[in-house]
């Protein structure tokens, strides 16, 4: 194995690859996506194609997240995956529960959750969602439950169970669905369904969605590899804002050629995404920055309103060295 | 006594459960120990008692509605050769279609609530009782059908009097079949769409990653199913006695 990579860095070098290293073993990182290996994971498949993982000593494992995958944070804590993709308020909760894990970077710095309406009822603010019918996925209740409180409003909506298709929207089942406004919105302009949406955001849920996360002692014992890992991903998102449709093209002939992905779908998802991953601190930072500030204030608001009371020092659970590190090439 | 006869394999799974928790260093994020997820229960009964009817609920009105939409199609499949070939193979396709997927068709048609979930543990009890009382009713006692030939029976005294009755041992069968698996199915159902019962209970328990919690709600739908079971079996031994 060893020979091999040896082989592949010598050649890539001869052909004039930038920034490689000195040969060395390369480090296994194994992620566990938290959805399907499609373009949302654009930078690990980027990463890959182009070489800046092999450049920076990384071997990359993905493991396909989905609807049907439990508990991510479990998935880590068996010793399964190196580092995930969750939502901040798993990490929370596993913490509370006696894990040790540190959040290290963020994929979206704007969440991409919201309530999608249509024009004839449309739910602007959380005072539009009082007396509506709302289609949630499964367990999302607790998320509307917040929005309420954070605005001062009673609960009082009803919950329709509904899943990943905005069908019961357009169909009258439900008022508002809560969707991805990187996927079902651009699936009803498709169709030229005219529709409205409302960021969790504008709604007053604030948190960081797709946060990467892995235990203390793994970052502590592999710092270097982490820091190379972000570096490469961080080339991958860039070379993904740069060119959208690469990402789009990886996802739906190579790394999720299995899924039958529609390759428009994928880049009119990508194209979506990638304004909700930057920001000003990405800027002054680096991509997937995770603001501590942020976390302590609006985060934490919203983490109290939805009953976890028992949140930790910040410093006790963002880690910003390895994405400062990273940046530091 | 009795109870350690029958009990012994639960005890050596809670004890084989508690082992590994210990031994192999389980996080209780991965696998809660056992006295954790009875300390759960134990802490919250009002919780576990109103999810638990909830999901006893739907399971009885599937399990009714299930073996009494099998018993009819049964009896009319008995009744016309036409209607064989017209209801054996959509119901043969509603089973072999995964619930999940057999959800979203149900929905769109009853609506996202408490009727869609009663429809789907329905779609999953019905097929044991249609197929199990479909043979009874053509599994005569012999020579049966000829006196009723002789006796110039009309087809509804046939029903009532020859192939109902003995179609009873095949019911009791399918009872004990869809009884276990009707708390099954309203877990399931529960689980992606109610809004109400264990399944609902356990999902929210993975969206607030309360492990103890989502493993309660599996173990207390386990010991629901086994006392469906229990129940269903002690049924049929009642109704053995009345039949031929």
């Amino acid at each position: 194995m060893i020979e091999r990579r040896l082989f592949l860095a010598g050649s890539a070098a001869a052909l004039g690859a930038a920034t490689l290293r000195p040969a060395r073993a390369a480090a296994t990182v194994t992620t566990q996506l938290q959805w399907i290996k499609d373009v949302e994971s654009a930078a690990w498949w980027i990463a890959d194609a182009n070489g800046y993982f092999r450049g920076e000593g990384i071997e990359s494992n993905v493991l396909a997240g989905g609807p049907n995958l439990g508990s991510i944070p479990a998935v880590v804590a068996a010793g399964r995956a190196d580092v995930a993709i969750a939502q901040f308020e798993q990490v929370i909760d596993a913490n509370a529960q006696g894990e040790d894990f540190v959040v290290f970077g963020a994929l979206y710095q704007t969440d991409p959750a919201a309530l999608l309406s249509l024009p004839a009822h449309p739910v602007r603010t959380a005072r539009d969602i009082l007396g509506k019918r709302i289609g949630l996925q499964q367990g999302a209740h607790v998320f509307i439950d917040a929005i309420m409180k954070l605005n001062g409003l009673p609960p009082t909506y009803t919950e329709v169970v509904v899943g990943f298709d905005p069908a019961p929207l357009v169909e009258g089942a439900c008022d508002a669905y809560l969707c991805f406004v990187t996927n079902q919105p651009l699936t009803l302009a498709a169709r030229h369904v005219p529709c409205v949406t409302a960021g969790f955001g504008e709604l007053g849920y604030h948190t960081y969605t797709d946060i990467l996360f892995c235990t203390r002692e793994y970052l502590t014992k592999n710092r270097a590899t982490l820091v190379h890992f972000v570096r490469a991903l961080q080339r991958g998102w860039t070379e993904n804002a740069r060119d959208p449709a690469l990402g789009a093209r990886l996802a739906t002939t190579v790394y999720g050629a299995s899924l039958g992905l529609d390759l428009q779908q994928q880049l009119a998802l990508n194209r979506a995404q990638i304004p909700l991953m930057e920001g000003p601190l990405t800027r002054a930072h680096g991509r997937m920055w995770v603001d501590p500030a942020r976390v302590a204030g609006p985060v934490y608001t919203t983490l109290r309103a939805t009953g976890r009371t028992k949140l930790p020092p910040v410093e006790r659970i963002v880690d910003t060295t390895i994405v400062r590190d990273a940046g530091r090439a | 006594m009795k109870l350690l006869d029958r009990g012994w394999p639960v005890v050596v799974l809670l004890a084989a459960w508690q082992a590994w928790i210990v031994i192999a260093r389980v996080p209780p994020i991965v696998a809660p120990a056992p006295a954790r997820v009875a300390v759960e229960v134990a802490a919250n009964p009002q919780l576990y008692v109103a999810a638990a009817s909830a999901t006893i609920g739907v399971a009885l009105a599937g399990l009714l509605l299930g073996m009494t939409l099998g018993i009819a199609l049964a009896i009319a499949i008995w009744a016309t050769p036409f209607a064989a070939g017209a209801l054996t193979f959509p119901a043969l396709l509603a089973q072999s279609t995964p619930l999940v997927a057999l959800l979203p068709v149900i929905a769109r048609l009853l609506g996202y609530g408490e009727q869609t979930v009663i429809a789907a543990a329905t779609a999953i009890t019905f097929l044991p009782t249609f197929v199990l009382v479909g043979s009874g009713l053509r599994a005569l006692p012999a020579n049966a059908a000829e006196v009723f030939d002789v006796l110039g029976s009309s087809r509804v005294a046939r029903l009532a009097r020859l192939a109902l009755p003995s179609a009873v041992p095949s019911m009791l069968v399918a009872l004990r079949l869809s009884a276990a698996n009707s708390i099954l199915a309203a877990l399931t159902a529960e689980y992606l769409i109610g809004t109400f019962g264990l399944g609902r209970l356990f999902a929210d328990a993975q969206t607030d990653s309360l492990t103890p919690r989502a493993w309660a709600a599996g173990l207390v739908a386990t010991v629901l199913s086994v006392a469906a079971y229990a129940g269903a079996r002690r049924l049929a031994v009642i109704g053995e006695r009345f039949t031929l």
